[in-house]
């Protein structure tokens, strides 16, 4: 299990995610938005590979990094975790709706259809598709 | 005596309140009122345990009387208080007391624990994987399942994936922004945090625990209410259903009769409550909540003038 991110991590992991490729900490340092220090560049990058965050060849004198996991694997893994929450019941995140089981979810859905053709003279056209 | 019949109140409300109202049609045609009743009375049976509690350390008309001089703003003079000798309804008293404070502050230290951890955790993992979008206001994670929430809680946000920003067309977005926006402008988190710090402290007393589960029903109807002042309530409808698609891959869906119900109520026209069913519930609300430290002051009432002079 890959360990969790401070804030300076996470914004550090954002710049790695959206250079897309092998950065170095000078190129890291460039794109985020705050002015830092290199050494702190440094030593959050090198925090992240100690997590697993990052991976890390030398070249040269520096080291190039790159992103063990992309950011799509990434989200998917939070989402997985977020939509498993339900035991968490409302104390952290608010969900819009829960995702319904399948049977039950046609029946619902051929309801508002229903619904929608009686509606459909009233001129509102956009239904489900 | 007064403990008696604040402990009778305390069971007749908390045991007996909770299949009445779970029960009444009323509560989803008025979601906000059925909140502040729910609330009011989980509050009161607590107020009420608490005070029968007091009421057996010190006696019934020294808690009043101080409770009168507070009101009449004499200000707490601290005259008249007895000595307290030790008998076995004054332990009791004691006890229970100690007790009741101690699963309350239990309670209260887990939830609100577990619930700032989650949050700080949720809010850096979105933050690196989403991306802010200005226009709308939301966070975007870049993942196909449409889905939806808010993280409430100091910098809360709303937070969409790109697949519900695909699938949903402007109407239904914007209902469901609306609604998410809604927990969060009326800090529906801090009610839910009340009841589930009162449903984790006394599971075994039924009015908490319904209170707990009701809340979270009637906070998303309140927030749906909220949205269709925007637009047509067919389209949050359909916002809900859209977002409620199981995905093809997995067959995990939840029981989902609250989801149908909710559905249900967007599309039937819905006659708002009569404005004499709204002030007979608002009584029953007020009442809940006075009923406790009214009958404390009843005795005091009558010989309260004196202690001004």
């Amino acid at each position: 299990m890959v360990k969790r991110l401070t804030d300076l991590e996470s914004e550090v992991m954002d710049r790695v995610w959206s250079a897309r490729g092998e950065v170095t900490v000078r190129d890291v340092r460039d794109l985020l938005e705050r002015p830092l220090a290199y050494t702190t560049v440094m030593t959050v990058m090198d925090r992240l590979f100690r997590k697993g965050w990052l991976r890390r060849e030398r070249v040269g004198r520096s080291y190039r990094y790159q992103p063990t996991l992309s950011r799509s694997a990434y989200t998917a893994r939070l989402m997985s975790e977020v939509l498993s929450k339900t035991e968490d019941r409302g104390l952290a995140l608010l969900h819009f709706v829960e995702t319904m089981d399948a049977a039950e979810y046609e029946t619902l859905r051929s309801a508002v259809q229903w619904h929608d053709s009686q509606r459909a003279r009233g001129g509102d056209t956009s239904s489900l598709a | 005596m007064i403990a008696v019949l604040l402990a009778g109140y305390a069971v007749l409300v908390g045991f007996g309140l909770p299949h009445r109202l779970s029960e009444a049609s009323w509560a989803s045609r008025a979601p906000r009122l059925a909140i502040s009743t729910w609330l009011a009375a989980a509050t009161s049976v607590a107020c009420a345990a608490l005070l029968a509690a007091a009421v057996l350390i010190v006696p019934a008309h020294v808690l009043g009387d101080s409770l009168v001089l507070l009101v009449q703003g004499c200000g707490w003079s601290g005259h008249g208080l007895p000595a307290l000798p030790w008998t076995v309804p004054r332990a009791v008293g004691i006890a229970a007391m100690i007790g009741m404070t101690l699963r309350l502050g239990y309670a209260a230290a887990r939830v609100v624990g577990a619930q700032r951890r989650l949050r700080a955790r949720h809010r850096r993992d979105v933050r690196p994987a989403g991306r802010f979008h200005p226009t709308l206001d939301v966070f975007v994670l870049d993942h196909a399942h449409p889905s939806a929430f808010c993280l409430p809680g100091r910098g809360g946000t709303v937070v969409l994936t790109a697949g519900a920003l695909r699938t949903l067309p402007p109407a239904e977005l914007a209902a469901v922004i609306a609604h998410e926006r809604t927990h969060l402008d009326r800090r529906h988190h801090h009610l839910l945090t009340c009841a589930a710090v009162l449903d984790r402290a006394f599971p075994l007393v039924p009015v908490f625990g319904e209170t707990h589960r009701e809340l979270l029903r009637l906070v998303e109807l309140a927030a749906d209410d909220r949205a269709t002042r925007n637009c047509a309530p067919q389209t949050v409808a359909r916002a809900v259903l859209r977002l409620a698609a199981p995905p093809t891959t997995s067959a995990l869906g939840m029981g989902s009769t609250a989801v149908r119900q909710r559905v249900q109520r967007l599309l039937t026209a819905r006659t708002p409550l009569h404005r004499s069913a709204v002030v007979a519930r608002a009584l029953l609300v007020a009442a809940l909540l006075l009923l406790p430290a009214a009958v404390l002051t009843l005795p005091a009432l009558s010989d309260a003038a004196h202690h001004c002079d």
